[in-house]
C-alpha cells in the first residue's frame, strides 16, 4: 500500500555541515515511524568544493525523486515551498558575532540614522516653512507677534516625538501592542523578496 | 483657553508631520537597507528608538535655533553622515520606483549592471558638487 509522506520544506535553511538531510530543510509527517526515520536521513544535497560559503537552490521534485529511491511506494505530498535555498557556511557566525565588530557597525548605522532623521525633519521644516506656520498659528490665536520660539513650538515638538513613537509602536523596551514594529515588518518583507530573487535567478540558470 | 487651543493645534500638527515623514522614510526603505547590509536585524528596535531621538533633535534644532559648538570638524562629521543618509535615501527612492530595472529593460542591458550603478553614483556626486560650487 502507498505510504503517505507529507513534507513541508522551509524557504531558507542555514547549515554548517556539508551533507544536508531532509530533516534539516523540512518538517516531515508520516504515520509509519519506520518510514519516517528512513526518509528523515534522506540526503537532499551535499556541498562539495572548498569554498567556505556556498549556496544551493533545490526544488521539491528532486527531493521527491530522492525519497522514491529510498522508498518506491511512498506518496509524497509537498505542503511547503517548491523551491528552497540552502546556505552553507563552514563556520557560521564566527565573524558575525564578534561583539566588537557588531557594536562598531551598530554605532555607524546608528549615527547615520540619527543624523539622517534629524536632517530629514530639518529639511522638511525648511521646505514646508513649518516655523512660519507655527508663528502664524501663534498670531492667529493670541494676536501677538511672536518673539522667538513660542509655546506652539514646544507643543509641536512633543507632538512630533509622540507621533514617531506611536508610529513605531514602542519606546525603548516598552511595547504598546504585541504587533511587530514597522521596521521588523519591512525587514521580513525584504528578506522574502531577496529569497525569491535568489530562487528565480538560480532556476533561470538551470533552464538555459 | 487660547493657550490650550494653541497647544492642541501644535501637538496635532507635530504628530501628523512625524508619522508622515517617518512613514515615508520607512516605506522608501532606508533603514531596511542599512540594517540588512550590516546584518544587525536583531537590533531593529534600537534603531527605531534612534530615529525617535534623531527626529526630536532635528525638530528642536530647526525650531529653536540652538547652537552646537562643534566647529568645522563636527560639522564635517555630521554632514558626512547626513550625506550618506540622503545617498541611501535617493537610491532607495529610485529602487522603489524601479527606475534602474525599467531603464535597463528599455535599453536591453542585462550584463554590466554594476557599471550602471557606478555611473549612477558618480553622476550623483558630480551633480552635488556642481550644484554647490557653481550655483
Amino acid at each position: 500500500m502507498d505510504q503517505n509522506i507529507y513534507i513541508k520544506i522551509k524557504k531558507k535553511t542555514e547549515v554548517t555541515k556539508r551533507k544536508v538531510t531532509l530533516s534539516d530543510v523540512a518538517d516531515i509527517s508520516c504515520s509509519d515511524k519506520n518510514v519516517y526515520h528512513k526518509v528523515k536521513e534522506c540526503c537532499v544535497h551535499e556541498f562539495l568544493g572548498k569554498e567556505k560559503k556556498q549556496e544551493y537552490v533545490g526544488d521539491v521534485l528532486a527531493v521527491i525523486e530522492a525519497i522514491h529511491l529510498l522508498h518506491p511506494n511512498a506518496a509524497v505530498q509537498s505542503v511547503g515551498e517548491s523551491d528552497f535555498i540552502i546556505d552553507y557556511a563552514s563556520e557560521h557566525k564566527n565573524e558575525k558575532t564578534n561583539p566588537f565588530y557588531v557594536s562598531f557597525k551598530m554605532t555607524v548605522v546608528g549615527a547615520i540614522i540619527f543624523v539622517g532623521a534629524a536632517f530629514s525633519i530639518i529639511s522638511f521644516h525648511e521646505d514646508a516653512a513649518v516655523p512660519r506656520t507655527l508663528d502664524f498659528i501663534y498670531r492667529t490665536f493670541t494676536g501677538i507677534e511672536p518673539d522667538g520660539p513660542t509655546i506652539v513650538n514646544i507643543a509641536y515638538s512633543i507632538g512630533l516625538t509622540l507621533g514617531v513613537i506611536v508610529f513605531f509602536n514602542h519606546t525603548l523596551k516598552y511595547k504598546m501592542t504585541d504587533e511587530p514594529t514597522p521596521l521588523e515588518v519591512e525587514l521580513s518583507t525584504y528578506e522574502d523578496e531577496v529569497e525569491s530573487t535568489v530562487i528565480d535567478k538560480q532556476s533561470g540558470k538551470g533552464e538555459q | 483657553m487660547k493657550i490650550l487651543a494653541m497647544v492642541f493645534v501644535g501637538f496635532a500638527g507635530g504628530a501628523a508631520v512625524a508619522t508622515a515623514v517617518f512613514a515615508f522614510i520607512m516605506l522608501i526603505g532606508v533603514l531596511t537597507k542599512l540594517v540588512t547590509v550590516t546584518k544587525t536585524q536583531k537590533h531593529a528596535m534600537m534603531y527605531e528608538d534612534i530615529v525617535v531621538f534623531g527626529g526630536l533633535t532635528g525638530c528642536l534644532l530647526s525650531l529653536f535655533q540652538f547652537q552646537i559648538p562643534l566647529g568645522d570638524a563636527g560639522a564635517c562629521v555630521v554632514a558626512l553622515l547626513a550625506g550618506m543618509f540622503v545617498g541611501v535615501l535617493a537610491l532607495c527612492l529610485a529602487e522603489v520606483l524601479s527606475a534602474v530595472p525599467i531603464l535597463s529593460r528599455r535599453i536591453k542591458i542585462k550584463e554590466k549592471l554594476p557599471i550602471i550603478v557606478l555611473c549612477f553614483t558618480l553622476g550623483k556626486c558630480m551633480g552635488a558638487l556642481i550644484q554647490f560650487y557653481y550655483m
